[in-house]
């Protein structure tokens, strides 16, 4: 097994006091560094984060999960002996298994980027409607397609510290899950999709992007596309 | 209509022109000499609105009001997209400050926060929980 303390598990948390300290606990289990970006949270979500084993980072105030991701990002490159960063969401809804095995894949493979799909397994429990539209977006979109991707919009991925080093994330809101597609894209960095299973608890499905949200995503990311 | 080509080409050339190179000197300049150009408009014609509506026929439009709320429309599209940009970029100054802040921070909190866990997981870890047997311990973190 590829060493874990090489890799970092990036959390962006915003207002996720109910599930972060149980996230966390599973996740160190395993892994022992993982830092969490509190993005400006109004609960108790930086007290959960402080009383667990994960580094706390505080944005002064919130910026979005994309910002909050780049920060992670950032504070993990800073650190000695990093060569990995895991991506991770913190509603529960990654299971750490599929982060174990997207490391092994990537260390095994040379990979720079592996990215979690939720849509190479057959059976997945996918509510139908979520499946539409998450299949409908990687189908649509011109970078998705390129690298043949099936599943755009995941927070579970394994980059090496090249690829991690390369990311700028500018999009601060929900945008930057294509923003890093399109990066990728550009990047010619070797790439890899791997099976993820993602706990669609009632906790995640109430706390997931609206659909409606898809509007929001498809402007930013047109507007930036033409030059910012 | 001569007036809709006018209003047309206005309209895309504000759309790549601002997007496309947004924020450059020459830019900014233009964007400036626009506005005095549209205050000198402006009081032409209050002091002589008959005029307009010449330059409205000329152009096939009917009345000079009418002119005028076409080019206002142009206006306040590009209004609303210079506001766009503008706080984008805020947006970045203001998100770059925020990181900064928040890592340093960050980095002090936790080096001792961290090294005191440590301690105690080491303490406690050796009785309760054994990590998945495949975890190497070669590296120990936080050296």
């Amino acid at each position: 097994m590829h060493d874990v303390s090489t890799a970092w598990i990036v959390i962006p948390v915003f207002n996720e006091d109910r599930v972060i300290a149980q996230v966390v606990e599973e996740t160190a289990a395993v892994f022992p560094n993982i830092v969490c970006v509190d993005d400006g949270s109004s609960d108790n979500t930086e007290e959960q984060i402080y009383g667990s084993k994960a580094h706390l980072i505080k944005h002064p105030i919130n910026l979005g999960q994309g910002a909050a991701l780049q920060t992670g990002i950032a504070y993990a490159l800073a650190q000695p002996g990093m060569k990995y960063v895991i991506t991770f969401d913190a509603d529960g809804q990654h299971r750490v298994e599929d982060a174990i095995n997207m490391l092994e894949i990537a260390a095994a493979g040379d990979l720079d980027v592996v990215l979690g799909s939720r849509f190479l397994n057959a059976n997945t429990g996918i509510p139908w409607i979520k499946r539409v539209v998450l299949r409908t977006a990687a189908a649509l979109s011109p970078t998705s397609r390129k690298l043949k991707l099936t599943d755009a919009h995941n927070g579970l991925r394994v980059m090496n510290r090249k690829a991690a080093s390369m990311l700028q994330i500018t999009m601060n809101g929900m945008a930057h899950a294509s923003e890093i597609v399109a990066f990728l894209a550009r990047s010619g960095l070797r790439i890899q999709e791997a099976p993820v299973t993602v706990r669609y608890t009632d906790y995640s499905k109430a706390k997931g992007q609206s659909l409606i949200n898809g509007v929001n995503i498809l402007f930013d990311i047109s507007i930036r596309q033409r030059g910012m | 209509m001569v007036i809709q080509i006018i209003l047309l080409a206005g309209a895309i050339l504000l759309l790549t022109v601002f997007v496309r190179q947004w924020d450059r000197v020459r830019t900014r300049a233009w964007k400036r000499l626009a506005f005095l150009a549209f205050v000198g408009a402006n009081v032409y014609a209050i002091v002589r609105p008959q005029d307009t509506t010449w330059v409205a026929k000329q152009m096939g439009v009917g009345r000079g009001t009418d002119l005028i709320l076409y080019l206002l429309v142009i206006g306040v599209a590009f209004i609303t997209l210079n506001t766009y940009m503008r706080f984008r970029s805020m947006e970045k100054k203001i998100t770059d400050l925020a990181r900064t802040i928040a890592i340093r921070d960050a980095q002090v909190l936790n080096q001792d926060r961290i090294s005191l866990l440590n301690d105690t997981m080491r303490v406690s870890s050796a009785a309760a929980q054994a990590p998945t047997p495949e975890v190497e311990h070669a590296h120990s973190p936080g050296s």
